[in-house]
């Protein structure tokens, strides 16, 4: 698995055993314990995805999200939370999250999920690429994060 | 008619009736006075002239003593013709005939005379003497005495008396009778409403009094509904605003509870699933165990995460998010998370859907939750194993759909029956009494009902009862 996480937890066992588990697959990894600290980041460098816990000490997921889909309509941001409810998973996706997973997560269900993601990011950037007519030579993009927006 | 009107109506009644009774009586008696003085008054000139005649009449005759025969009865006592020296010359009573009358005494005319014991009068009668001096031109011939009795005018007067007295006390009986009936009448209803009083304020508020007249005790059983209904009204009022209350409490508990354990659960589990990985890479000889090992510890993962689920459900107001599914599909979906566990307990779960069962139009996630629970406390109710019979069929009651779940567990005893759908009611060891106080407000949000039957030792069986209706898109 390739592809560049940002994980966004206030906890940092939380962070920590996704951390493990995202770089035990291939993912580069990067943690963020808040929403500044996560914009901090993103100021610094892309990611590709963020894996962003919907309630934190402080601003919440949702306030992140909302500033980062106002930088970035395109990128891709999967919520999760302790406290589901099927208004906050709709809230999350209205707002422009790919996805919503519920705690506690499962590995499988966690990747599968992640793998969903980085395929639609893919196929993102490729229509992106043709429309404003960047073509790669080989035609596909082994590093997403060397691919413009 | 209120109660004053009838009151002052009674009196003016009575007033009535003893004035029209003692009228008529009066007007009897009088005209029976009238006639007894007027028979008494011919009776004495009779005797008068009679005497006269004899007086005046040299001829003995024997007139005066027939007279006297029927007279008699009129009330006349006694006749006696005394001459003007005083010396009674003839009498009805023979025995006086030659005795002295003292004249001055005769002048003064009527009198009472003197009671006597003989000439046949009675101790109680009263005579008076009427006394009529005989005068025929210059020539004082003599006295007329006639000795009377009044007993008849007094008989008339003592019975006018009497019947006065009877039908004034029969008025009277008349109007008591009349008030007390009156008072029982209103006393009688108002015992009944100090007894309602009583039921309400000991916190009864299903009292209803039938209003049964339009006087003031009808007003003060109208006045009671109607405060009754105002009671009910508020204690409704009161019992959801607790309610709402309550929910609220366990909402913001709920919340607080959801991060406090579903975080750790959270670490839990994705931490045993990347263990369980690594070893499966690392030493695929254990691989087995391990896994294994896994398995019952993310089961128990969601077993925690689950009653974190029904206590976040049972303190959020519920949203119904309605879609078209069957009921067997339901099953499958509910069940296929379940099996593992009902296996390791020896519970096998036997289905009979009926065929005629509709497409049910309820919210899948909220009914999996409900038949979760259903399963999970009939499993619970057979520690040694047996069989949970799920069945599915139109109710009795048309436009009605019925879900079953059988049990062969140890029964619920008859008073903790009511009590299994109250929030915190448990009869297990394990668990907060939850799990049917959700289901019961999610089954309720569908516009159904819950009904229990069970009998100790031989299982229980909870009916979901939904209305089609409600069903159908």
């Amino acid at each position: 698995m390739s592809g560049s996480i940002l994980i966004v937890d206030d906890e940092k066992s939380q962070r920590e055993i996704l951390t493990m588990i995202l770089q035990g697959v291939g993912y580069d990894t990067a943690e963020a314990s808040g929403v500044q600290e996560a914009l901090a980041m993103l100021g610094k460098r892309e990611f590709d995805l963020i894996l962003t816990d919907l309630k934190m000490q402080g601003q919440s997921g949702l306030d992140l999200l909302e500033q980062v889909m106002a930088d970035d309509p395109q990128q891709c941001v999967i919520m999760m939370t302790a406290h589901g409810t099927v208004d906050t998973a709709v809230g999350a996706m209205k707002r422009g999250a790919f996805d919503y997973l519920e705690k506690p997560l499962e590995r499988e269900n966690l990747l599968l999920t992640l793998k969903r993601a980085f395929e639609r990011i893919t196929l993102v950037r490729r229509t992106g690429c043709c429309k404003n007519g960047w073509l790669r030579s080989n035609g596909s993009p082994q590093s997403l994060e060397n691919i413009p927006k | 008619m209120n109660l004053n009107t009838r009151l002052v109506l009674i009196m003016i009644s009575l007033l009535v009736l003893a004035v029209m009774t003692l009228f008529s009586l009066n007007q009897f008696s009088q005209n029976t006075l009238v006639r007894e003085i007027q028979d008494s008054s011919q009776e004495i000139s009779k005797a008068v002239q009679l005497s006269i005649a004899d007086l005046t009449s040299e001829a003995e005759t024997s007139r005066l003593t027939e007279y006297f025969e029927g007279a008699r009865q009129k009330g006349i006592n006694e006749i006696n013709i005394i001459n003007s020296e005083g010396e009674i010359i003839d009498s009805t009573n023979p025995e006086k005939i030659g005795k002295i009358k003292d004249l001055k005494k005769l002048e003064k005319g009527v009198r009472s005379a003197p009671r006597k014991s003989e000439g046949g009068t009675i101790l109680s009668q009263k005579p008076y003497d009427v006394v009529v001096p005989v005068i025929v031109g210059d020539e004082h011939l003599g006295y007329v005495q006639v000795n009377m009795l009044l007993d008849n005018i007094q008989n008339i007067q003592h019975s006018n008396f009497i019947k006065r007295l009877a039908a004034t006390a029969m008025v009277f009986t008349v109007g008591i009778a009349f008030s007390i009936y009156l008072s029982r009448r209103y006393t009688d209803p108002i015992h009944r409403l100090v007894q309602d009083f009583k039921k309400v304020s000991s916190g009864d508020l299903s009292v209803t009094i039938p209003v049964e007249s339009t006087d003031e005790v009808g007003e003060l059983a109208k006045g009671f509904n109607e405060m009754v209904e105002k009671l009910r009204e508020r204690e409704t009022l009161e019992k959801r605003l607790y309610e709402a209350e309550h929910l609220s409490r366990v909402g913001q508990l709920a919340s607080g509870i959801a991060h406090e354990i579903r975080n750790p659960l959270n670490y839990i589990s994705l931490a045993i699933d990347h263990l369980r990985s690594e070893v499966v890479e690392q030493c695929p000889e254990r691989a087995g165990e391990v896994t294994a090992l896994a398995d019952k510890i993310r089961e128990e993962v969601r077993r925690a995460n689950y009653m974190v689920i029904n206590f976040m459900n049972y303190g959020r107001p519920l949203k119904l998010r309605k879609s078209e599914i069957t009921y067997s599909e339901l099953l499958e979906r509910t069940l296929s998370v379940l099996y593992e566990r009902l296996a390791a307990q020896q519970v096998t779960i036997e289905q009979r859907i009926s065929p005629d069962l509709p497409v049910l139009l309820l919210d899948p996630e909220l009914m999996r939750n409900c038949i979760t629970n259903f399963i999970t406390n009939a499993a619970q109710a057979m520690p040694n194993g047996g069989t949970i019979v799920l069945e599915g069929e139109l109710d009795d009651e048309p436009g009605w759909v019925r879900l079953g779940f059988k049990d062969q567990g140890c029964g619920i005893a008859v008073e903790d029956q009511e009590k299994v759908f109250q929030p915190y009611f448990t009869t297990k060891d394990v668990g907060i009494g939850l799990g049917l106080a959700i289901t019961e407000r999610i089954v309720k949000a569908h516009g159904g009902e819950i009904l229990v039957a069970s009998s100790p030792g031989e299982g229980t069986t909870f009916s979901v009862r939904l209305p089609m209706e409600e069903l159908k898109g």
